[in-house]
């Protein structure tokens, strides 16, 4: 572990034990009941899976203020260190859970955040044969939150605990950064 | 694993279960067959009835209703809010009023607008109104649940009993 992944490691930590919290089991038992929904409401489970991975986008859209504001974090000066912070700090402070970087591409724009323990997925089992994604929201958070910030990312899980996996692995690449639009607005006004 | 996570990311689950609102789709019926006034208020019975059902494991089923109903305004409420109701009143004939002053998930409802606001608050507070009603229902009383509020984030819960099931005369 480099000497900033350990630094993180511990803002994490520091902030977790000060995020007012809610009982985890009531959260599952409410993230699951939510899914159980979406199954019935939608026969096709791309459907379902797609949706969460939306409503995750919207989360990670607000997600973002509190994680700027709540940990303290500044710019990240590249890709690999965004990563770094979101396993370690963004996941820590939220779920609890410390989260490990792997997998890097020659380029360093894709990594993979294997996740050892996932709290959502307490007390599920999902139908055998089936394509659901049961966490496909944390995908969407981190898409939401990342293109908050001005990076196009795609996030899919790629391993799942659930499915029979060994490891949950989110596989996250970095398409593109956007670039700040607000200047042309101003000067039309 | 941990017994938390983040009460935010909790409010914002909640903000985007409670959209998933599909209008139009008739009376709304769960899986166990009961009737619920809304989508979220169903979907916050079946939290509360298996929530209950989790903590409960180890307890005695309660002797009369002001006895469940206290189990609710100090375990219940504590394991979710790690605080208790603020203030229980009852007209000892099957109506109780449970006030929480600071009823967190209302904390960061925020609109511009007036009615979108008033909506969007109805609509969050359909879900706690459901989880007391299916936390009850755990408990063997059959009851509605209505919520309403003050100067946010002060709310209060107006629990009406309309019976028991067989199990609960039994006790």
């Amino acid at each position: 572990m480099s000497a900033s992944s350990k630094s993180h490691a511990r803002i994490g930590e520091q902030v977790w034990a000060k995020m007012p919290k809610i009982n985890a089991e009531f959260f599952c038992l409410t993230y699951g009941t939510m899914v159980v929904q979406l199954m019935k409401d939608f026969e096709d489970v791309r459907e379902v899976n797609k949706k969460l991975e939306s409503m995750g986008h919207g989360i990670g859209m607000r997600l973002i203020d509190e994680f700027l504001a709540k940990s303290g974090i500044n710019n990240c000066h590249d890709f690999s260190e965004t990563c770094d912070v979101i396993a370690k700090v963004a996941f820590k402070m939220f779920l609890g859970v410390g989260v490990d970087v792997a997998n890097w591409n020659a380029d360093k724009t894709a990594c993979s955040l294997l996740l050892y323990d996932n709290p959502l997925n307490d007390f599920v089992e999902i139908p055998p044969n089936t394509n659901l994604l049961y966490s496909n929201i944390l995908c969407g958070v981190i898409r939401g939150a990342l293109e908050m910030i001005m990076m196009k990312v795609d996030a899919f899980f790629v391993r799942d605990v659930l499915r029979g996996d060994d490891v949950n692995e989110i596989r996250v690449e970095l398409k593109e950064r956007m670039v700040s639009e607000m200047d042309d607005q101003y000067k039309e006004g | 694993m941990p017994d938390a996570v983040a009460e935010c990311l909790f409010e914002m689950l909640l903000t985007e279960a409670v959209k998933l609102d599909f209008p139009g789709e008739g009376p709304i019926i769960g899986p166990s067959g009961e009737t619920a006034s809304s989508r979220p208020e169903l979907h916050g019975y079946e939290v509360g009835y298996r929530f209950v059902e989790r903590i409960a494991q180890a307890r005695a089923l309660a002797a009369d209703h002001l006895e469940a109903i206290k189990f609710i305004c100090k375990d219940v409420w504590n394991e979710i809010f790690g605080k208790q109701i603020d203030k229980l009143q009852t007209n000892h004939r099957g109506v109780f009023v449970l006030k929480d002053y600071t009823f967190r998930w209302l904390a960061r409802v925020s609109s511009d607008d007036a009615e979108a606001m008033k909506r969007v608050t109805a609509n969050i507070l359909q879900f706690p109104c459901g989880v007391l009603r299916g936390a009850l229902a755990n408990l063997g009383i059959v009851a509605t649940v209505t919520a309403e509020y003050g100067t946010l984030p002060s709310c209060s819960f107006s629990i009406r009993i309309q019976g028991n099931d067989a199990r609960f005369d039994k006790a």
